[in-house]
């Protein structure tokens, strides 16, 4: 396939201004995110044997499934990769529990054309508003998981790097709906983890 | 195996999508060609506003481009090349621009018909709107020595005669073969013996 920024050519030059630009996309996404959560085991031993321990405590483990709001930001688009920073927050859990998360990574897209591409010239004007769009991306972020286990409520700060797919469908010209599902490890300070999401939601190009 | 299930059945949908090909285009009712990028050949494919599909319009080709034409007589073709994007809508609007001799034409007749309203603000002594609209024109027309001839014509009449013979000199520096400016420059400069601030 021919890269769209080399096809788009005027066979008329006209000596003045001409700007093609790829827009921005900013995406409203509602859905799952579910962490897997194991406590890491303390790795302080013993060394007073004059201490006796009746009990040893295992490492705990739990799951944290929480209803929650992503807002993703597109930006540096060349039609076939963009760059993006997004923020998650829970909306509704069961106990208070859930992950706040922000992310930095980038979208790769398969198909022709990630973005919608306008070009002007002279008051002419070409728009390219693709209509499906995939792609696959990696993302690396901080967060802050607030986990239940049998006994109480704990919360952990964790690093995570995750992979990532999905698709939009364009519904006009300046919007459509997205997809996406996300896995990941998280490494936090208490906890390791893996990191399952999926979103739905709207996608605007700005 | 379900994810490459999905991907396939999105990729399939994909295909299957008649990506939207509308052009409009200012003035309407241009007539949209596609031109074959070996042979130079022309087919109309209609008028603007022209809506169709990108594989209707590119049903054939094999090199991935559209060569499209837009074109009305009086005005210059505007031509675009554009990629056969599976599963794109592309919207284009051609803003097509006059042809240079008929917007030179246009050009004069406006500055000829301005003149006119000049001189009928002369005859009724409103030299005050007369030279805004000679002034408006001089923006327009900065190379014209007509317009400076009778923006000196009015200094006379007004009885500025340094203002006069320096709009005279103007004019006759845009254009040396204005006899009526070149008259007037020495008119004024014997008879009055004076010099004007700017030497053109």
């Amino acid at each position: 396939m021919l890269r769209l920024t080399v096809l788009i050519s005027f066979l008329i030059a006209a000596p003045s201004f001409a700007n093609g630009t790829y827009s921005n996309v900013l995406t409203y996404n509602f859905g799952m995110a579910t962490v897997s959560v194991a406590e890491n085991e303390s790795s302080i031993t013993q060394t007073d044997d004059s201490v006796q321990v009746d009990e040893e405590e295992s490492a705990g483990g739990s799951a944290v499934s929480a209803m929650s709001f992503q807002l993703t930001y597109e930006f540096l688009h060349d039609g076939r990769m963009s760059y993006f920073v997004k923020a998650t927050a829970p909306l509704m859990s069961g106990a208070g529990t859930g992950v706040f998360a922000g992310h930095f990574g980038f979208n790769k897209y398969l198909n022709d054309l990630g973005s919608k591409y306008t070009y002007d010239l002279n008051g002419s004007k070409v728009v390219i508003v693709p209509t499906f769009r995939y792609y696959w991306g990696a993302a690396g972020g901080i967060g802050y998981l607030i986990y239940s286990t049998e006994s109480a409520t704990k919360s952990d700060v964790f690093f995570d790097l995750s992979f990532h797919g999905g698709g939009s469908f364009a519904l006009g010209d300046n919007w459509g709906l997205k997809g996406e599902l996300a896995v990941g490890r998280t490494t936090g300070v208490a906890t390791t983890g893996i990191k399952i999401e999926f979103f739905f939601g709207a996608t605007f190009f700005i | 195996m379900k994810t490459r299930l999905v991907l396939c059945l999105f990729m399939n949908i994909s295909l299957l999508h008649a990506g939207e090909f509308i052009i409009n285009s200012s003035p309407k009712d241009c007539e949209v060609s596609l031109v074959d990028a070996n042979t130079g050949k022309k087919s109309v494919l209609g008028k603007t506003p022209y809506e169709s599909t990108i594989e209707q319009v590119a049903g054939g080709l094999e090199n991935g481009t559209l060569q499209i034409e837009v074109h009305k007589p009086g005005f210059i073709p505007y031509h675009i090349a554009l990629p056969t994007t599976i599963g794109a809508d592309v919207k284009l609007f051609a803003n097509l621009e006059i042809e240079k001799d008929i917007k030179m034409n246009q050009d004069f007749d406006l500055l000829v018909g301005d003149l006119f309203d000049v001189l009928r603000m002369v005859r009724v002594k409103d030299y005050q709107n007369s030279f805004k609209k000679l002034e408006k024109l001089e923006k327009k027309f900065p190379h014209f020595s007509i317009i400076f001839e009778m923006k000196g014509m009015i200094s006379y009449l007004k009885k500025n005669y340094k203002e006069a013979l320096n709009f005279y000199r103007k004019s006759f520096g845009l254009n040396p073969k204005n006899r009526e400016a070149y008259k007037m420059k020495v008119y004024l400069e014997k008879k009055f013996k004076l010099v004007g601030s700017n030497e053109n």
